[in-house]
């Protein structure tokens, strides 16, 4: 979610609540003898007020889960999980009077901090991924597919090389292995532009065509398997138009678009890498937001019922 | 940019129809955290459970003293298990710590009689800050009653009832001085007067004659005492103040000035009489010096009797001789030893020489020392019953009682006049013994507060008290609240509470330190005895 103008009345709101909470903790500070204490009233009241707005947080995964529910838009509650989880980590700070306390409150402060720092690196993760991938990522496509477009465009190039330069020593895939496409896609059918007017065998294939089948199973094939090599050299865009011009330079003009359409799938290959690449960071601090506030929710419930009872 | 090899149709095509119906492992990864870690968090406070140990839920470290009562909260909240068998308190929650729990180990002797309200122990003493000292109080703790003493006290206040803190509204130090007969303290500051103010003190001690640089006698102090309390200075030997002045075991109070360790006989001796040069004279009453003079010459006159023609020979002897040549108990000693003098072989001039004449010399140090506030000196004026000499097993001769008188009056009037009155206040009338004065030297100045010696070491004591300038022992050398203000103020200064100098406790009122508890009791929590009433 981006923070637009649509965002100014909760941050308003955010601010006036964080300085009237302020203002009110100044006053009890000033008149309290012995410092701040969570378990005083004013204390007891900026902890309740705090876990409030932690629950109502923490509800927002909830509130995906069941997007039927009609408990309000699911921009509303993102926008409130943003600024009232920001306002709650204010509230608790003046609850604690700023100190971490004994190992349960230290160990809740950590969690919220955490909780509140991946949240915050998320914010600006949505900001700029997003971004980066409109420009740079033309042929995205659905995360959770990435691997099965893999195969397809494997398949895609396995059938191109083969029918130019014969069968390619490389084990046929099991039928559990390949997932079924869309649109009723039968089994090994692929998408590829009609490249090749006459689908020609590997009879009358050319004698050259060897150095693409060589380069092929050295580079190409490698570079589109699910994992790809760690110093594969197509992963680059510049060293990849560097390996199919060469390739192009030493082939038969009359194998060029199908050194075209290698070069594009590996062109989308490289897309959907970088794709997942830039969906980890995009997604992956919710690996730390998530379970950690999972965590500080069922910490901060039992610390209220304990200490609420000395 | 690459031309895209697919139309839209032709993409969706490649996209599987039920994909979101199997986990991505990025979600199932997610999933999974967000069950252990919760998972995780609860078993933490399960182990803890299983242990008995709520210190998980502390809402801050315990104070040193209290650590060992950590681990169960119900020991100190509610009213402890002193009142509740089960060891449950009885409300469910909000239970606040009774002051029971705390009087059940500890003493609070009330802070006094008038005060307008008691408050609750917890109210002052703040648990779970860490290692905090729980009597060290902030000010406003104080001040809530004594900025308006007057207000909040059930009689009329017997201090200032206006002071907030130190470095306003504390008044200045008082002194207990003399006026018209009639002894109360007097503040420093009072109308100008501070130069006036004498003190009680009833000894004659130049404290700018004895920090003299060179005074006379040094070198024989340091080869006698040693070289604790004397400085080298550029232009000779010092007396240091520490020499007289020295800190008690607890390092806070001085102890008091003694005769024995500080004054004599290194520089003060108490010789009695030239003629006889090894008698030295007790530091005592004028009782006690008297019936000494009086034995020492009954003595030397039954030595000089015994003393015959074929006397014992030898450097006693001759010693012997010479005294009383000098006596003038020569003639006398031709006459018959049956006069009933005493054998040679008892008398003072076979003693060991450096065995002082007086007895009170030979006490060990620690006899010396006075270990309660009252003011020192009343030594010099208790009654002459205390001090009964144990009666001589034989009654001297009426020639030697008849000398020893004779004698008696000079060496008892350079005695007192030249040697008690040189320090002390002596008053005198006909046909009696003088009346040596109490010394009076507080032994604490300021009787309200604790002031701590031991605290201020790295200050040279004149920086505080002006002993220099000081030539009379009534002088006021308590230092101004002035002179404290420089270094304790607020703001980067040393501390400046209530709580440095006052304690809020009465301290002298505390019970005995037998507890009610065993060793078990204390260290399961279990402290089932019945709590003592406040």
């Amino acid at each position: 979610m981006l923070i637009g103008a649509d965002h100014r009345r909760w941050i308003v709101g955010t601010v006036i609540a964080g300085l009237l909470a302020l203002a009110a903790y100044g006053l009890y500070v000033h008149r309290t003898l012995h410092g701040p204490s969570g378990g005083s009233w004013p204390g007891l009241v900026y902890g309740a007020a705090g876990l409030a707005l932690m629950l109502y947080a923490g509800l927002l995964g909830a509130r995906r889960k069941v997007p039927t529910w009609r408990v309000g838009r699911a921009t509303t509650w993102m926008k409130g999980h943003l600024w009232l989880g920001l306002l709650s980590y204010v509230l608790i700070l003046f609850h604690s009077g700023f100190r971490w306390g004994g190992p349960l409150t230290f160990t809740l402060m950590a969690l919220f901090t955490l909780v509140l720092l991946s949240g915050i690196f998320g914010v600006v993760l949505q900001h700029i991924v997003p971004r980066m991938m409109l420009m740079q990522l033309p042929l995205e496509t659905v995360y959770e597919q990435i691997d099965s477009i893999v195969a397809q465009l494997r398949a895609e190039a396995d059938a191109l090389v083969t029918a130019v330069a014969g069968p390619l020593p490389v084990a046929e895939p099991t039928r559990g292995s390949e997932r079924r496409g869309g649109g009723g896609l039968s089994r090994r059918q692929v998408l590829a532009r009609p490249v090749l007017r006459a689908a020609p065998t590997w009879t009358t294939a050319l004698p050259e065509s060897a150095v693409l089948r060589d380069a092929y199973m050295t580079d190409i094939r490698p570079f589109l398997a699910l994992r790809l090599p760690r110093n594969g050299r197509l992963s680059s865009h510049q060293l990849g138009e560097a390996v199919f011009l060469q390739l192009r330079m030493e082939l038969p003009a009359a194998l060029g678009e199908v050194v075209g359409e290698l070069q594009a799938i590996c062109e989308e290959r490289r897309q959907l890498a970088v794709q997942v690449h830039l969906h980890h960071w995009l997604h992956g601090w919710l690996l730390v937001h998530v379970p950690l506030s999972m965590a500080l929710l069922l910490l901060s419930i039992i610390h209220a019922v304990v200490t609420i009872r000395y | 940019m690459t031309e895209p090899r697919y139309s839209t149709k032709t993409r969706a095509k490649r996209i599987e129809p039920e994909y979101f119906k199997r986990l991505h492992p990025f979600r199932r990864w997610k999933l999974i955290l967000s069950i252990t870690a919760p998972v995780v968090a609860a078993a933490w406070l399960v182990a803890y459970a299983a242990r008995g140990d709520q210190r998980l839920y502390t809402s801050g470290p315990l104070s040193t003293g209290h650590v060992m009562f950590g681990t169960q909260c119900a020991d100190c909240h509610g009213s402890g298990r002193a009142t509740a068998p089960g060891g449950s308190p009885t409300s469910s929650f909000f239970v606040r710590v009774d002051d029971r729990a705390c009087l059940a180990c500890h003493d609070a002797p009330v802070h006094h009689e008038s005060q307008a309200f008691e408050p609750r122990c917890a109210s002052c003493h703040v648990e779970h800050k860490g290692n905090v000292v729980l009597a060290a109080l902030p000010d406003a703790q104080c001040s809530q009653c004594h900025a308006d003493l007057t207000r909040m006290s059930r009689t009329p206040p017997t201090v200032d009832s206006r002071i907030r803190d130190f470095g306003s509204s504390h008044p200045e130090f008082a002194v207990a001085v003399k006026e018209q007969n009639v002894v109360r303290r007097v503040r420093l500051n009072r109308g100008g007067e501070v130069k006036d103010l004498k003190d009680l003190a009833q000894i004659k001690l130049n404290h700018q004659k004895h920090l003299k640089v060179g005074l006379k006698g040094l070198d024989e102090l340091q080869a006698l005492k040693g070289p604790r309390g004397i400085l080298v200075k550029a232009g000779g030997r010092q007396l240091g103040c520490a020499f007289c002045h020295q800190p008690d075991a607890s390092r806070a109070l001085m102890q008091p000035i003694s005769y024995i360790k500080h004054c004599g006989p290194g520089c003060h001796p108490l010789d009695v009489d030239a003629r006889l040069p090894d008698a030295v004279a007790p530091h005592d009453t004028p009782e006690i010096v008297h019936a000494f003079l009086r034995t020492l010459f009954i003595e030397a006159f039954e030595q000089c009797q015994a003393l015959g023609p074929p006397g014992p020979a030898g450097p006693g002897a001759d010693k012997l001789k010479t005294q009383c040549r000098d006596l003038a108990l020569v003639r006398a000693a031709s006459e018959p030893a049956a006069r009933g003098g005493r054998p040679p072989s008892e008398s003072a001039a076979e003693a060991p020489p450096d065995r002082p004449r007086g007895g009170r010399l030979g006490r060990p140090v620690e006899a010396e020392q006075e270990t309660t506030d009252r003011p020192r000196g009343g030594r010099l004026g208790r009654p002459v019953e205390t001090e009964q000499e144990t009666p001589s097993p034989r009654a001297p001769s009426a020639s030697a009682l008849e000398w020893a008188s004779a004698q008696l009056q000079g060496a008892e009037r350079v005695m007192f006049k030249q040697k008690c009155e040189f320090c002390h206040t002596v008053s005198s009338a006909p046909d009696r013994l003088p009346r040596v004065a109490a010394t009076a030297i507080p032994a604490r100045w300021l009787p309200h507060s604790v002031f701590d010696h031991g605290a201020h070491r790295p200050l040279t004591c004149t920086e505080c008290h002006k002993a220099t300038v000081s030539t009379e022992t009534t002088d006021v050398l308590l230092p101004s609240i002035a002179v404290c203000r420089e270094c304790h103020r607020q703001g980067g200064g040393a501390r400046a509470g209530c709580v440095e100098c006052h304690s809020y406790h009465d301290k002298a009122k505390e019970r005995d330190p037998s507890g009610p508890f065993a060793i078990p009791q204390l260290i399961k929590g279990s402290r089932s005895a019945a709590s003592p009433p406040r």
